[in-house]
């Protein structure tokens, strides 16, 4: 046997050991970056949500919001009177929407009624829709919601 | 490495420069000097570095989820629902998390079992045995506090129902479930309190405990089994655990440790990504208690035992209270085992030891079988033990192969 | 009436005296009992038919609010006079005893009918009831001397009879239909006047009888708030939308905007009822349009969606033919009650409502009833049927991608929510079938086209979740490779270095 071929073997073995070692770390390190460098939403939706800007609201009045996984409706009761609500209808969970000419929040399915204040004035629906606060930012013009605790 | 001198009569490497100031070569020799020996059960004493590696990746990966964890009832769920959607490879960490601390646990138990087994405990290494126990005692309490962090119904009850046990112990009951729940209830303040126990409070003891357990196994060295000490010393070896076959701990011991993590790594990847650790619902503490509540599977067979356990009291205290002053008792035994078995100082093996053992094993792996309705739980021992005994055959060195002095 | 009320006289007396020391008389520090409860709670043996229960007369909302038995039928309570029924009931003290049925109403319009009177107990209470019930059929006969048609206290009950908001109450929400059916549903009684008695049972396995009855949702309509409270009448044929439109406002108002208004009056058709029925009224179902698909899983499904759909459709069509069902409804029929079973779960019970798949045989009519294929209205009938499919399949499509993703761990939240846009445009689609109008750009077509690209949007994040999903498992694969060469390099570096021991 030549003196050689376990050289070279053994060097052969140590270049495919640290290859792999290499690719291992690499392909370890490669999620965890990815981890620590900043998402792209800060935080998660929890109690406070941007539902829109003053903008948005000033073409329609209204808008349907996304607030964690349930829909809620942001309406324009007055001139810088902003007001926030879930939008799940209280009796069969349609979304409602706002009608400008009643001045109040109406469900297509049923023909519920609710006012601006949320309480259900009309039709169906056996409970009020639960409000949230509202929190304009006067320089952005955007418009937080947050649950009540 | 050539060792270079300078004019000063300082070394000018840069390994040379640390070795000055740090004295690595000392360490460096000691690590080079070290040997471990080698036996037919010897496949068994790689089980505690598998648990050190689970525990360090147990470290890194709770570091990382605490950039995003919120230890509040109001945001607990959000923060790891938004960490395992929004955060890049957050379902990740978070998964591997779950999971090496269930291999972790599990890794724990294998190798306290097969040191009670091979009797490893016996003289000198009375303090290593009770440090290593008290460890795997700290292990569970890491697993309970944990199991609650992601504040979601499953744990919210089991926690309910966990606490609620050494509430029913007599005199202090009433203390340690406050103490537990850091009031009556299970609420958030629970949620913040356990997340201190879980990243400080544990983590800090586990680290000191940790490396009394090691600074033992490096002083004392690897244990061997009763029968291979009983030849060794017929051959005239007065150290059986650095005389006769040994194996060099550097490279050869590490390496096959390095092997074990690699594949226990695989399969925590693999783990993670077929089988993502579920969030489920969030906790409403105001919901009625689910059928069904179950805690981790560590504590399944002290569950199912309790179960069993009938209504009523004597001498003024519940027969539950019996029941986990017994468990207790239990621990204590545990602890104690190195003192309990005389014999073993000796050189004996007490059959009594190993009969006990078995009956342990056979009765934790029932009571889990049945509180999952499930036969794998019986079968998973035989089928682990024979795994780890298959492995060992190639793990370890055959007589006048390389490696043995 | 004097004659007897001097033959009971003594034993009347003794009654008081046995009554009064059996503790009939309220404790001590109560009030004692009026004359006329003393009496008549005694009256058992001698008078079953007088007998007034007190423990019942008690929760009487009259007696509760303090006008006792002589303000509906006068005379002298005085405990006093308890064991003497002359000076009791006698007409000096202003005793009018009981009224004929045909006078009942306004005996109870006394009160009921004085706005002063009411408004001292209930403010908002109405004061029309009797006006209203004179109007209803009931009012009718009962004035024409018919002694069997319900007339207030045979809905109301008496001596015990309880505000409307109480759920015991006879005419509490949930009750009502019981209340009517009492006479409405037996034959017997209903034999004089020649009309059916299956309402009740009709109206029970309706959409809003389950409502009612077994979801206790009291917003549900019960038999009065069709026909009116207590003036009864089957609605007539041109104002069935506006009795329906109470509740369902959109339909309503497309269906009056409609074409289809105009020919249903001019063909003298009622409305609504002509689709959907009356008491029955089934939940509306997708069948009910014109060009039904060959089976019930062509609602949800498309040809390769999921895979292997076409095979299980194609054997199922054959078992359908084993089964005898061979006929296209029988066959529709026979695959609902399947799908139904293939896929048991809370989840597809709510998907099977939201996406309206039912069976032939149990809608009320169909269009294809009255349109044959070809002619105008059978091809918008076809039209919506077509469009609604579509975006049931879409939605189905989407929504089963997202299970599967959400099911590996992916997070779908926004992908969710947007469907529901999807969902909700689907239901809009099933109001707007009112309009009869399928022309583009109608109020139809353009909900369909929101809803289709919603639904198409929706599936692109689906299947970009699973292909995320894919990357990750192919990451993974790269990162279990790489672990495997170095435990083989591993394995084979302790080989080398343990073969020849490498001078250190």
């Amino acid at each position: 046997m030549s003196e050689a071929r376990p050289a070279s073997r053994r060097t052969f073995l140590g270049w495919l050991l640290g290859t792999s070692v290499g690719g291992l770390l690499v392909s370890a390190a490669y999620p965890v970056l990815r981890y620590i460098s900043p998402p792209r939403i800060p935080e998660a939706a929890t109690r406070q949500v941007k539902a829109g800007t003053r903008d948005e609201l000033r073409q329609s009045g209204w808008k349907i919001f996304r607030f964690g996984s349930d829909p809620g409706i942001l309406v324009e009761a007055a001139p810088g009177d902003v007001r926030a609500f879930s939008a799940t209808c209280t009796h069969l969970s349609c979304t409602v929407q706002y009608r400008p000419g009643e001045h109040r929040l109406w469900c297509a399915c049923h023909n519920g009624w609710y006012d601006l204040d949320g309480t259900n004035v009309a039709g169906p629906p056996p409970r009020p829709l639960t409000r949230y606060k509202v929190h304009v930012d006067d320089a952005s013009g955007d418009i937080l919601v947050e649950k009540e605790a | 490495m050539g060792t270079r001198t300078g004019s000063d009569g300082r070394r000018t490497t840069l390994r040379g420069w640390l070795d000055d100031r740090l004295g690595v070569s000392v360490l460096q020799e000691a690590a080079r000097k070290k040997t471990v020996p080698i036996h037919r059960s010897m496949v068994w004493y790689y089980l505690g570095g598998m648990t050190l590696f689970f525990f360090m990746v147990q470290v890194c990966t709770g570091i990382l989820l605490m950039l995003y964890y919120r230890p509040s009832a109001d945001e607990a769920f959000e923060s790891v629902q938004f960490l395992m959607t929004q955060v890049p490879f957050g379902w990740l960490i978070r998964s591997i998390h779950s999971w090496s601390a269930n291999l972790m646990i599990a890794a724990a138990f294998l190798h306290l079992f097969s040191v009670f087994f091979l009797r490893a405990y016996r003289k000198p290494r009375e303090l290593t045995w009770l440090s290593g126990t008290l460890l795997l005692f700290l292990a569970l309490a890491f697993g309970f506090s944990g199991y609650l962090l992601p504040w979601n119904k499953l744990a919210y009850f089991a926690t309910k129902v966990g606490t609620d046990i050494p509430g029913t112990l007599p005199f202090i009951g009433g203390w340690a479930l406050r103490f537990l729940r850091g009031g009556d209830r299970v609420t958030g303040g629970t949620l913040s309190r356990f997340y201190g126990w879980h990243v400080a409070i544990l983590p800090a003891i586990t680290v000191a405990l940790l490396a009394l357990h090691l600074l033992l196994v490096q002083r004392l060295g690897m244990s061997v089994p009763v029968a291979e000490e009983r030849q060794r010393r017929a051959a005239g070896i007065a150290d059986p655990s650095h005389g006769g076959r040994q194996m060099r701990f550097l490279p050869n011991f590490l390496l096959r440790d390095l092997i074990g993590w690699a594949l226990a790594l695989g399969v925590l990847a693999a783990l993670a990504a077929f089988f993502p650790w579920e969030l489920g619902e969030k906790a409403d503490p105001f919901a009625p208690a689910f059928a069904n509540i179950r805690p981790e599977w560590y504590f399944m067979f002290m569950f199912q035992t309790l179960k069993y356990v009938p209504g009523g009291a004597a001498l003024g205290i519940e027969y539950e209270a019996y029941a986990i002053m017994a468990f207790m008792g239990g621990a204590l035994l545990l602890l104690l085992v190195p003192f309990l078995d005389r014999s073993a100082a000796r050189g004996g093996e007490a059959r009594v030891f190993t009969v006990v053992g078995v009956i342990v094993v056979a009765y934790i792996a029932v009571l889990t079988a049945i509180g999952y309705r499930s036969w794998w739980p019986i079968l998973v021992v035989p089928v682990l033990v024979a795994a780890i005994a298959l492995l060992g055959v190639f793990a370890t060195p055959r007589e006048q192969k390389g490696g043995a002095r | 009436m004097r004659g007897a009320a001097s033959r009971l006289g003594p034993t009347l007396a003794a009654l008081y005296l046995v009554t009064a020391g059996a503790g009939v008389v309220r404790g001590a520090s109560a009030a004692p009992r009026s004359s006329c409860e003393t009496c008549h709670a005694g009256l058992a043996d001698v008078a079953p038919e007088l007998v007034v229960k007190l423990d019942v007369w008690d929760l009487d909302v009259h007696a509760a609010k303090g006008l006792g038995c002589v303000g509906c039928h006068g005379g002298n309570p005085d405990p006093a006079v308890a064991g003497d029924a002359e000076a009791a009931m006698s007409k000096a003290a202003g005793f009018v005893g009981k009224p004929e049925r045909s006078r009942q109403a306004e005996w109870c319009g006394r009160c009921h009918s004085d706005p002063e009177f009411m408004r001292r107990f209930q403010p908002r209470a109405r004061i029309d009831q009797v006006t209203e019930y004179r109007s209803s059929v009931h009012g009718k006969r009962n004035q024409q001397g018919d002694a069997t048609v319900a007339t207030c206290v045979d809905c109301h009950s008496v001596h015990g009879l309880l505000p409307v908001s109480n759920p015991n109450s006879p005419v509490y929400a949930l009750n009502v239909p019981r209340t009517c059916a009492r006479c409405h549903a037996d034959a017997v009684k209903m034999a004089p006047y020649g009309i059916a008695t299956d309402q009740y049972a009709k109206y029970t396995a309706s959409v809003h009888g389950i409502a009612l009855l077994k979801r206790q949702d009291t917003a549900a309509p019960a038999c009065n708030d069709c026909h009116g409270n207590h003036g009864a009448v089957p609605p007539g044929v041109n104002s069935v939308t506006n009795v329906c439109g109470t509740c369902h406002a959109r339909e309503a108002e497309l269906f009056r905007g409609s074409k289809k208004a105009a020919a249903f009056d001019q063909l003298g058709l009622p409305e609504c009822m002509s689709c959907h029925g009356s008491h029955e009224v089934p939940r509306p179902s997708i069948v009910m349009l014109a060009a039904v698909p060959e089976t019930p899983c062509d609602i949800c499904h498309s040809p390769g969606d999921p895979p292997g759909f076409a095979d299980e459709r194609a054997s199922l069509l054959a078992a359908s033919q084993a089964a005898g069902a061979t006929d296209p409804q029988a066959r529709f029929d026979w695959l609902v009650d399947r799908a139904k079973q293939r896929h048991h779960s809370a989840e597809f019970d709510e998907l099977f409502l939201k996406f309206r798949v039912g069976k032939i045989g149990e809608t009320s009519s169909r269009c294809a009833d009255c349109h044959a294929p070809g002619d105008a209205g059978y091809t918008v009938a076809a039209g919506f049927s077509k469009d609604q499919q579509e975006l049931t399949r879409l939605a189905a499509h989407a929504r089963r991608k997202l299970l599967s993703a959400e099911r590996a761990g992916m997070e779908v939240g926004e992908a969710s929510f947007q469907l529901g846009a999807v969902v909700d445009a689907e239901i809009s689609l099933e109001v707007l079938v009112h309009s009869f109008d399928h022309s583009d750009p109608g109020q139809f077509a353009q909900t369909y086209r929101r809803g289709a690209e919603g639904g198409r949007a929706v599936l692109e994040q689906a299947e970009g979740a699973l292909r995320e999903l894919s990357r990750r498992r192919a990451g993974l694969a790269v990162a279990v490779a790489l672990i495997l060469l170095v435990t083989v390099g591993l394995g084979l570096w302790i080989r080398e270095i343990e073969r020849s021991p490498h001078p250190t």
